[in-house]
């Protein structure tokens, strides 16, 4: 039996017990400081004021008490600030502190760039002028904010850190952030139920309602794969997803991930990641992933390895050791053939979503929402398209609708009618073939 | 027809899903159809009222399935007729099979039907008494409507006989398919949690009694016991008597103890019984009038404590003694210490030097200051640190009740007072928390009791309290309540023999002694009730309240003839120490009222302190209170007075004892700089309480900078050298948190140990700081080893491999969840931290009880292939 074995916590070095004397005066490192690395960034302002986790998520009796208790108890805290703010009101106070932050702030103010952390109270850094120095962090810096690499305002004079310039995520990511919802809602999307319902299950629902999930003993998935023809609505899909839920939406194209410089392509998926978890919970639909997800196979030029090891970032991402809170991922390919066995591996994506080509009766609810708001004449039959037996996609039908409307449009009518759609439906299916027209080789 | 029938079902089937684009306002054909054939059999059902219809109809809406969030199609179509078919059944015949049948429908039909008026449970009772068939969806909101109802008609003094009936019949169903939570929150519902036990098998009892007894710490009084006399029940009707036992300690209900108790042979099992006693003496509970076996009341009065923490400090080799200088670290200190150090007086240095002796040595046996030969330590202290240099003595020397007295003679028959006085501390000290057969120490504390100087006196008294607490003894009543009442006393002996008394009886309701508390503090002269002492006899009263609840009430009417300098603080002593772990929202609530007033200069804020701490003392011990709690210390930092701000960081030392959380940490750190002196001191001690017995390094290099930053202010660094102190108690082997027993149960003695400190340390200057620093002692109440030992049937120490993690709130999960995250896998004996658990890596042995902490006997599992190791190696 090991004698340390029992021992899963002493700190420091009090247990070797010292044995040789002269040890005494031995170097001790520091304790690692809490600060420069930036912890897990929480949602919400501050740790301490966080509200705890209620558990079970599971809808029963314990629960409502205990959501009863921490209500209680904010609304006690509630009475309490009115009632200390009418006293003392804080903004006053606030203002009076601010000021005095300010005065010992200075003007003017420098900027410069944080090399290292030292110990609770200072850290290395670096002038705009390119010279390091070693300086004091002022007391009243929020050292969770404070990170190698992180632009911070310096004291004129005495070089302390006085302030932080938040950081801001690269500009890339920041552009991928869905800030205006899609207008396009399920109600846009003809057919495709039972899609809509394992993406509704597989991304929505874990976000809006986990308790589900709790109850039955699961972890919900952690993404879905959306594969399928060309133009049977994997897109669509995925922008009725961003319109339907209040999460973060994040859209990149695997394109995008592909990058001049040796690794910038997979720190760009981390900042992807890393973007989606501070903005929690969010999903992120990565369209035509087979950019960056095709097989692996040995390669000689650069450009190709790249492309893998960006691959292989986004592997890790997905499942990789750290645990990825609220963060749904969406992908979207027409070739899944092509894609990396381990890209689309149960734990990485959980759930497959094929998109095949409309049945007649999907046509028919996809013309009817495509002809929705069109002018069309009484003669119009759109059981001809319907009864069709050319193959045809989602985008293919409503090619059609539009190409009958340019054609009335080219004829200066204000109707759309069934001669338009049937030239249309010919010219759009004989493009779709390259250039075969329908039935010759029937 | 009956072809057509089968094609709807199946279509109704798949349209389902198109629920979901609720938005669509056309229906597709499906679903065309199907509401034309739901319209035409409502028709066919208004004209014809045939039963054939009616099961026609009822077959296409149970038929119907759907996505995890919407509502049935057919449910949805059937909406528009509800009006329809209500006016249909009221103008059935009551009591044919048709009214029956049609309310059975209408009852599912309702449930899409958003009203006010419970229709679902309304035709449920019309219709027939089946529920099973309907699933789960209608059964939620059946129950949901049972609970409404119930409380309606409660409320207007109604019978419930046909709720109960739906009740009976909803319940099996749920038990049946693993809602376990969903039954209980019905029973609780319609308030017949009882008639849980028919239902309860092997296989569920686990969920059920961890979901009530977690529930029972939010339901309001009495309702929490009565749930968790149901707990109870549901453990002894499964054979748990471990389990049962910590919930009637947990419920302080002795009845319910020795019932356990008694009902496990000694002959037959005795490895069971053997840790029922090991259980009853961690929560020091004493049952001498139901036992009379030597070895069993040994393990019930913890005589073996000493043995198997010295053991444990083998095990994990750590028997070396330590000296202060190992635990201070000075040369790791930033700062040269070459200028400051020789400004601090030596005296207070060595007082300090005393005590870190003490605790990190403590129970031991052996350390580097006081029991080396001739050790002349004790000289180079004076005066009252004489006292707590000989008494340090005992500290090392805890648990060791066999031999431990005789070390003490060469001091008990000192005819120097102060060192009589520190002897007698240091035997209560020494016989601390052990309950031995035969007992020594009392006749000599006794006799001390009535000597003449008020030194030893006072030795004597906590000498008392140390080695009987929570004993309820009553030699110690008779001894020391003459001295309470007796206004020739000094104030001090008077204050301290009221404490000593109530930490005696703590928890135990003794209004006699209250009584003569409040007479005292009405018969002293005003000018005595401003000694800093007063505070002890509104504690007093307090302790022996512990944890009572409503109990105390009967004592704080009485309060209220305290003279009114103290009468505030009195009460709210007396009342956060009665709802002392409760969580109680409207007690704290009452804190912060008191908090919030905003005092002028001259007024005494004394009381506002003792609400701070007070807030602590209720919302402990329960985990959503405790956070909730910090949220409200925060805001107190921000508005409160000075006074407030003072006791903050004692009340976060209190609620967070042992147990060094990061925010915790955080904050304590940031105050112990603070402007103001008993801030930062109290921040400081409170450091060292939340890090006591941890080893925590980031603790200790933040006391290593506090001790360098505060080298010239002899009081501050007297605080920190006693935290760090703290820190390294018993060399990382001890806690000091009260709660035990996977944090259920509070032990009391130890919970007034602390609480007896904390508000000492409200007054730093004119007791620790003074004269009074002896005080320091009742730490050694709530101190114990925080480890996990295991036994087998025969006492003898066993090896095996056990998990230790910290700990995951199962309750309420689908499944077997693990319990523990984060583990290592350890040989035993293992240490235990605040938020940890533990379990067997292996099937080498099974426990007698499933909450492995503390001293746990194991039984041997002979079909196992891991072979368990000899004992002895």
């Amino acid at each position: 039996m090991g004698a340390n074995q029992g021992r899963p916590n002493q700190g420091g070095n009090n247990g070797d017990g010292d044995k040789k004397d002269d040890g005494k005066k031995r170097y001790q490192p520091p304790p690692p400081t809490s600060i420069g690395k930036r912890r897990k960034r929480r949602k919400g302002p501050d740790a301490a004021s966080r509200l705890p986790t209620v558990r079970p998520q599971k809808k029963c009796k314990l629960r409502l008490l205990k959501l009863e208790r921490v209500k209680d108890y904010l609304l006690l805290e509630e009475e309490f600030i009115t009632n200390q703010e009418r006293l003392k009101p804080a903004e006053k106070k606030n203002e009076e502190e601010r000021e005095k932050v300010e005065e010992i702030r200075g003007t003017p103010l420098g900027v410069g760039s944080l090399e290292e952390v030292i110990d609770e109270k200072h850290a290395i850094v670096s002038s705009s002028a390119g010279s390091e120095y070693y300086v004091n962090m002022m007391s009243f810096v929020d050292k969770d904010e404070l990170e190698p690499g992180a632009s911070i305002l310096l004291h004129h004079k005495t070089l302390s850190v006085v302030g932080i310039l938040s950081d801001e995520v690269d500009p890339m990511v920041s552009v991928m952030k869905v800030d205006k919802a899609p207008t396009e809602s399920y109600a846009d999307i003809g057919g495709l139920e039972s899609q809509i319902q394992e993406i509704k299950e597989a991304v929505e629902l874990p976000l809006t309602r986990p308790e589900l999930y709790e109850e039955i003993g699961i972890k919900p998935p952690k993404g879905v794969i959306l594969y399928g023809e060309p133009g049977t609505g994997k897109t669509l899909l995925a922008r009725a997803v961003a319109n339907q839920t209040s999460a973060t939406f994040l859209r990149v194209v695997g394109s995008e991930l592909i990058q001049k410089y040796l690794g910038e392509g997979p720190k760009l998926v981390r900042e992807l990641f890393r973007v989606a978890e501070d903005n929690a919970p969010s999903i992120v639909f990565i369209d035509e992933i087979d950019a960056v997800g095709s097989k692996r196979y040995d390669s000689t030029s650069g450009g190709e390895k790249e492309i893998q090891r960006t691959m292989l970032e986004l592997l890790n991402q997905l499942d990789g050791f750290d645990e990825r809170g609220d963060v749904k991922v969406i992908m979207a390919t027409n070739r899944i053939k092509a894609l990396d066995p381990a890209l689309i591996r149960p734990g990485r994506i959980d759930r497959k979503i094929e998109f095949t080509l409309p049945s007649a009766k999907v046509r028919a609810s996809i013309l009817g929402i495509q002809t929705r708001n069109m002018n069309l004449a009484d003669d119009v039959d759109l059981n001809v398209i319907v009864s069709s037996r050319a193959k045809m996609s989602g985008a293919d039908i409503k090619a059609i609708c539009t190409e009958s409307g340019l054609l009335a449009l080219r004829e200066r009518r204000m109707r759309v009618t069934q001669a338009d759609f049937l030239k249309a439906m010919e010219n759009v299916l004989y493009r779709k073939k390259e250039n075969l027209p329908e039935g010759l080789y029937l | 027809m009956a072809k057509d029938e089968e094609k709807k079902t199946t279509t109704s089937k798949t349209t389902a899903t198109a629920s979901l684009v609720d938005a669509e306002p056309e229906l597709s054909e499906e679903d065309a159809k199907l509401k034309a054939k739901l319209d035409e059999l409502v028709v066919a059902l208004g004209d014809g009222k045939t039963l054939e219809t009616l099961a026609e109809l009822t077959e296409v809406v149970k038929s119907a399935t759907s996505s995890m969030t919407s509502v049935p199609k057919p449910l949805k179509f059937l909406r528009e007729h509800h009006a329809g078919l209500m006016e249909l059944h009221a103008g059935a015949e009551d009591g044919s099979e048709f009214a029956g049948k049609l309310a059975d429908l209408l009852a599912i039909v309702s449930m899409a039907v958003v009203t006010e008026e419970r229709l679902v449970l309304k035709y449920k009772l019309a219709g027939e008494l089946e529920v099973e068939s309907c699933g789960h969806e209608f059964i939620k909101t059946l129950v949901k409507e049972i609970g409404e109802e119930y409380e309606a008609r409660v409320g207007g003094g109604e019978g419930v006989d046909d709720l109960n009936a739906l009740v009976d019949l909803v319940l099996p169903f749920y038990f049946r398919t693993r809602a376990e939570a969903e039954g209980v929150d019905l029973l609780l519902e319609v308030e017949r949690l009882e008639d849980v036990l028919p239902f309860i098998d092997e296989d569920n009892y686990v969920r059920v009694a961890d979901y009530l007894l977690q529930t029972a710490n939010y339901l309001l009084e009495p309702d929490d016991n009565a749930a968790r006399k149901v707990v109870y029940d549901v453990y002894m009707a499964q054979d748990q008597k471990a389990l049962a036992l910590r919930v009637a300690i947990l419920m302080n209900d002795r009845e319910l103890i020795a019932g356990v108790y008694n009902s496990v042979d000694a002959e037959a099992d005795a490895g069971l019984k053997k840790q029922l006693c090991c259980m009853l003496g961690a929560a020091r509970v004493y049952l001498a009038d139901h036992e009379d076996d030597e070895d069993l009341l040994a393990l019930m009065g913890n005589t073996l404590q000493m043995e198997h923490f010295r053991t444990l400090a083998r095990e994990l080799d750590v028997v070396e003694a330590k000296t202060p200088e190992d635990i201070y670290k000075s040369h790791l200190e930033t700062i040269a210490r070459a200028s400051g150090a020789g400004a601090v007086d030596s005296a207070r240095a060595n007082l300090a030097s005393t005590f870190v002796n003490a605790f990190v040595n403590a129970g031991y046996g052996s350390d580097k200051l006081m029991t080396v030969e001739d050790s002349k330590w004790v000289y180079k202290n004076k005066d009252h640190g004489m006292m707590s240099a000989v008494a340090s003595l005992g500290m090392i020397h805890m648990w060791d009740w066999e031999s431990g007295n005789t070390e003490m003679d060469k001091y008990t028959y000192s005819n120097e007072s102060y060192i009589k006085a520190g002897g007698m501390l240091a035997i209560g000290l020494v016989n601390c928390g052990v309950r031995a057969t035969f007992d020594i120490a009392y006749a000599l504390l006794e006799e001390a009791l009535s000597e003449e100087d008020e030194t030893v006196r006072l030795g004597a008294i906590l000498g008392l309290a140390l080695s009987y607490a929570g004993q309820n003894t009553d030699e110690a009543l008779e001894a020391l309540t003459p001295l309470i009442t007796d206004s020739s006393q000094s104030m001090e002996i008077s204050c301290m023999a009221s404490l000593a008394l109530s930490i005696i009886f703590v928890g135990s309701c003794n209004a006699d002694i209250a009584e003569s508390i409040f007479q005292a503090l009405l018969e002293r002269p005003e000018a005595d009730l401003h000694s800093p002492f007063a505070l002890y006899m509104c504690l007093g009263v307090g302790l022996v309240f512990l944890g009572q609840k409503e109990a105390a009430e009967v004592v704080l009417e009485l309060a209220q003839a305290i003279p009114e300098h103290l009468q505030k603080v009195g009460m709210l002593l007396i009342e956060t120490c009665a709802y002392c772990g409760s969580g109680n929202v409207l007690k704290v609530q009452k804190m912060l009222h008191m908090c919030s007033e905003h005092l002028g200069e001259e007024e005494d804020a004394l009381h506002q302190a003792v609400a701070t701490i007070g807030i602590a003392l209720i919302a402990q011990g329960e985990e959503l209170g405790s956070e909730m709690a910090l949220r409200a210390f925060n805001n107190l930092l921000q508005y409160g007075e000075i006074e407030i701000k003072r006791a903050v960081p004692l009340a976060l030392g209190l609620l967070y004892a042992s147990n060094p959380k990061m925010a915790v940490v955080d904050t304590l750190s940031k105050l112990s700089h603070d402007a103001d002196e008993q801030v930062a001191q109290g921040a400081i001690l409170a450091l060292g309480m939340a890090g006591a017995g941890t080893n925590s390094a980031r603790i200790a290099a933040m006391l290593r900078e506090l001790a360098a930053y505060y080298s010239k202010d002899a009081n501050s660094l007297f605080v920190v050298r006693i935290a760090q102190g703290l820190l390294y108690m018993g060399k990382g082997t001890m806690t000091l948190n009260p709660y035990h027993s996977d944090r259920l149960l509070m032990n009391n003695a130890a919970m007034a140990g602390l609480l007896s400190v904390v508000f000492t340390s409200l007054n730093l200057k004119d007791t620790l700081l003074g004269k009074s620093h002896y005080l320091l002692f009742l730490f050694a109440l709530a101190m114990r080893p925080r480890m996990l030992m295991t036994f087998n049937e025969d006492m003898e120490q066993v090896y095996t491999a056990v998990r230790v993690g910290d700990a995951v709130n199962t309750v309420g999960l689908a499944g077997q969840p693990k319990t523990i995250t984060g583990f290592q896998t350890n040989d035993s004996p293992v240490l235990m931290e605040y938020q940890q658990r533990a379990e067997f890596a292996n099937d080498a042995y099974t426990a007698y009880t499933p909450v492995l902490e503390g001293v746990v006997i194991v039984k041997a599992n002979p079909e196992s292939e891991h072979h368990a190791p000899a004992a002895s190696e």
